[in-house]
């Protein structure tokens, strides 16, 4: 018996992958070899995105510190976060396979480093449904200035019906584009249109049997309803100046903090799967937006006010009890420095790195205040707890009441999973 | 191929070889039996040919059985138990064979000496066949569907970790529950046995398992910490596993000397390993060793699904409730228990189907839907009621009574409401509440006190969380322009 524990997802994806050597993982044996040769030992069979040769070994460009009852390290970059560290789990162990953007965003939201497999959020709400049957179950919120590398396909729905694939809303002008009536187009009208386009549509279903038209009908039923309901939960400027003050919004703007406070009123009206992207993590070093000691610590200032009070709104409104959040990128960043085809890049930066990286969670029937998985002295490699996306899939599954392995569906004559034939629930982690 | 290899597959063919004589002879048993009736007269001159079969699939048997023995990892007494009474069994039915088949007088059978061998091979057989059972699959293995206890956790509570002796009361008890099985008193499997430490100390066949104060070069530590698709792995990747807590502490003990008398105070204890230590105070409470998969201590600590099982919801109740918008779903797959979410459904009239679910219904979310004091009288009769929400709902401190009354109540969440200290203050709270939401009530700062006396074992939130302002939430950083 798998009893649920969670009922609701945050999935808070920063996208391009921060850095975990300045945020959690707190390596002070590499502050020493910093500026130092990279051991050969490290680069032998290894290959990475851009770091050619030899490089530099980059020490830890943060100070850090234990915090709260549960002595996680957490940096100074993200103040607010170290206050509420006794309320987060941390996986400080990941490893991917993907050592690019988009397969490997693709591999943590759908479980395949290729296009076409169904995103968690789309198995979620295939398997359970929406709470409030006039929001979408998967709704899907991005800043940063930028799609996430893999595109849309990271809330695709692949082999699914495509009912449950991601809604994309903005948190900017129309929530949903041209989601208002065209002038002179009042709502009896829309109405009788619409029913007159599923007349023909349920005429074409009868006639060649796709499936695919079912979806369109209920897609248009959907958008119907939505005229009304998503305008309404959309619009932030009702909430209190304190909540805004809390989150740190700019009403009007489209930002980051306004889509987690729109998290948090989705997951509050019965939105299933709720899943933000956030752009600019990427900090090779090749400008100053990419740099390790300039924009990266701008984007953990983005993001370390609203995210940490969504944390303790959702706790004080009694949502954390039963919503999963978890915050993170789709691989880490090397120990070494940056040199971008041989060369030393302008600012200090780190590479992608497959080996090991560090995500958190909290609520949903996670520990409270731990930290699972151990990586080396210098956080090349794991050493204890290690962890894949796959088993990250297999425990929001199963904190939603799944059997990973028994959650399929037929496609192509076989049954698929999201977790395809990997992942092993981390039963370390579940309270 | 070499000689020892075909030996070794040989030995390795008994387990599938031994069901064609116990198959054969039953037969030929079947056949003696009916055939002394002139209805199955035509089956007499079967007698001999199956009884012959038998007998040589049985001689086989006893070939491949002594090979499978001689390669060890058996209980001693068990195998000499299994393999004298084959060797008996075989002699019968040489005497069985004989009487039918030599001569050509099939009639012999059916005398009394022949009724007797029929009747001993039958027994016989029966006791070999269990005996071998036993062997390969535990001798608790027919009977543990009798007993319903599930197995013991590996570890007993311990009550302070550091008079405990590390042997004895955390290396043994995960030796006991991960290894003896096969390595312990019943079976050898590699001849080690670990179920003492003249066992652990002696090793197995490949030599010593163990070399104190150096987990990394303990062929006992090694064979643990390789990944579980590795073939040399242990446990077998389709046993129970060792948790990450077990596992340490197995290294850490081996780290320290592996020393069998030696209390946890006197052992150094590395920063790494305090957590699992002290997890031991609380084992059997979803601490070490104890909290896995489908563990039923690991529901009952959440207290989300109460042990009884119950029987199907009326669909009837289930159906209008889901036409008006509300999400009914069972908690948990395979259970009968259920989850009804309102999702901001204006409750009013829909209340009162809540009854026929009254036994299933352990968790409602009301939240947002208007409800209100007078709903919450229907609500009481829903006693299993486990986890209620009536965030942001009319009800005011005269429904708590009503609340207080469902004695299961485990969550409540009135943030949002109306209620107030006083009324709080006034009803008995539930046995088992552990957490109690009051963000955005009336309930005033003055009263906490008051109220954390009375909700002791339970948590308070109070909400109105703040974050600092730091500079850091506006202030960017610029590159350093010298570059």
């Amino acid at each position: 018996m798998f009893p649920a524990r969670a009922k609701r997802v945050i999935y808070l994806h920063m996208a391009g992958a921060p850095s975990q050597l300045e945020l959690f993982d707190y390596k002070p044996a590499l502050a020493g070899l910093d500026g130092q040769d990279c051991p050969k030992s490290l680069l032998e069979g290894k290959r990475f995105a851009f770091i050619r040769g030899v490089p530099k070994m980059l020490g830890p460009q943060a100070h850090f510190q234990q915090r709260g009852q549960s002595g996680a390290w957490v940096s100074e970059h993200m103040p607010h976060l170290a206050g509420i560290a006794d309320e987060l789990c941390f996986l400080k162990a990941m490893t991917t396979d993907q050592f690019n953007h988009a397969p490997a965003q693709l591999l943590v939201q759908t479980g395949a480093p290729r296009l076409g497999r169904p995103s968690m959020g789309s198995w979620v709400t295939y398997g359970l449904g929406t709470e409030n049957e006039n929001l979408p179950g998967f709704v899907v919120l991005t800043s940063g200035g930028k799609f996430p590398d893999a595109g849309k396909s990271v809330w695709g729905s692949g082999f699914l019906p495509s009912v449950y694939q991601g809604v994309q809303c903005r948190s900017e002008g129309d929530p949903v584009l041209f989601i208002e009536d065209p002038q002179g187009m009042d709502r009896d009208i829309r109405k009788a249109s619409i029913d007159a386009i599923n007349k023909v549509n349920e005429q074409e279903h009868a006639a060649y049997g796709d499936p695919e038209i079912l979806s369109r009908i209920s897609q248009y039923e959907m958008a119907y309803k939505m005229q009304l309901s998503v305008p309404e939960t959309m619009n932030i400027n009702d909430e209190p100046a304190y909540i805004h003050e809390m989150y740190g919004t700019q009403p009007g703007k489209a930002c980051f903090a306004n889509n987690v406070l729109l998290a948090r009123r989705l997951v509050e009206k019965g939105v299933r799967f709720v899943q933000l992207f956030d752009w600019g993590w990427d900090s090779h070093g090749t400008d100053a937006n990419l740099a390790i000691d300039v924009g990266f610590i701008n984007k953990c200032r983005q993001v370390d006010r609203s995210v940490s009070a969504l944390i303790l709104d959702l706790k004080q409104r009694g949502l954390l009890e039963d919503t999963l959040v978890i915050w993170g990128g789709e691989f880490g960043r090397t120990p070494m420095m940056e040199n971008r085809d041989g060369k030393q890049n302008p600012f200090k930066g780190r590479d992608h790195h497959v080996d090991a990286f560090t995500i958190w969670m909290a609520g949903g029937g996670i520990k409270r205040g731990f930290s699972y998985g151990e990586t080396d002295e210098i956080g090349y490699y794991p050493i204890s707890g290690k962890t894949t996306p796959f088993d990250v899939q297999a425990t929001i599954l199963n904190q939603l009441g799944f059997d990973h392995e028994k959650f399929t569906y037929l496609f192509q004559g076989r049954p698929f999973r999201l977790t395809d034939v990997y992942g092993k629930v981390i039963e370390e982690i579940i309270a | 191929m070499n000689l020892l290899s075909i030996t070794a597959f040989l030995a390795h063919l008994h387990p599938a070889l031994v069901h064609l004589p116990i198959g054969i002879l039953l037969t030929a048993l079947l056949l003696q039996l009916f055939a002394r009736w002139e209805k199955f007269a035509a089956f007499r001159s079967a007698i001999p040919i199956v009884l012959l079969a038998g007998l040589i699939s049985a001689v086989l048997s006893c070939i491949t059985g002594f090979l499978l023995f001689s390669n060890g990892d058996y209980d001693d007494n068990l195998v000499s138990a299994h393999m004298w009474v084959a060797i008996t069994l075989t002699f019968v039915a040489f005497a069985l064979y004989a009487r039918a088949g030599f001569g050509g007088r099939v009639e012999r059978v059916f005398d009394r000496n022949g009724n007797m061998l029929g009747i001993l091979l039958f027994v016989l057989i029966m006791v070999a066949g269990h005996l071998g059972g036993s062997l390969t699959h535990g001798e608790d293995y027919l009977t543990a569907g009798f007993h319903n206890t599930p197995p013991p956790p590996a570890f007993r509570p311990i009550a302070d970790v550091q008079q405990a002796a590390a042997y004895e009361d955390i290396v043994k008890p995960i030796l006991e529950s991960r290894c003896n099985n096969c390595h312990g008193a019943r079976r050898q499997k590699g001849g080690l046995r670990l179920d003492n430490p003249a066992g652990i100390a002696k090793g197995g066949k490949d030599g010593g398992v163990l070399v104190a104060g150096k987990a990394d070069s303990s062929e006992l530590i090694k064979r643990i910490l390789i990944p579980e698709n590795e073939e040399h792995h242990m446990p077998p990747k389709d046993r129970p596993q060792l948790s990450s807590q077990e596992q340490q502490l197995l290294t850490w003990w081996v780290n320290q000397g592996a020393d069998y008398r030696k209390q946890v105070k006197e052992l150094s204890q590395p920063e790494k390993i305090k957590p699992a230590l002290l997890a031991l105070q609380h084992a059997g409470a979803g601490g070490a060793g104890s909290a896995r998969e489908g563990d039923p201590a690991l529901v009952k600590a959440a207290g989300l699904i109460p042990d009884e099982p119950v029987g199907p919801a009326d669909e009837k109740a289930i159906v209008e409730l889901r036409k008006a918008g509300v999400v009914v779903m069972p908690v948990a797959q395979n259970s009968n228990y259920l989850s009804v979410n309102f999702s901001g459904t204006p409750a009013g009239s829909l209340i009162p189907l809540l009854l026929p679910l009254k036994k299933q219904l352990i968790q409602l979310d009301l939240s947002g839907t208007g409800a209100g004091d007078k709903d919450m009288e229907v609500i009481k009769q829903c006693t299993a009621l486990r986890v209620v929400s009536l965030r942001d709902t009319k009800i005011t401190s005269n429904a708590l009574s009503s609340l207080a009354a469902l004695s299961e109540l485990r969550v409540l969440n009135l943030a949002g409401t109306n209620v107030t200290a006083q009324g709080l203050l006034a009803v008995q709270p539930p046995k088992h509440l552990h957490a109690l939401y009051l963000y955005h009530t009336k309930v005033e700062r003055k009263d906490w006190g008051k109220l954390q006396a009375l909700y002791k074992t339970t948590v308070l939130d109070s909400g109105g969380y703040v974050l600092p302002a730091l500079t850091t939430d506006t202030a960017v950083v610029r590159p350093n322009i010298k570059k």
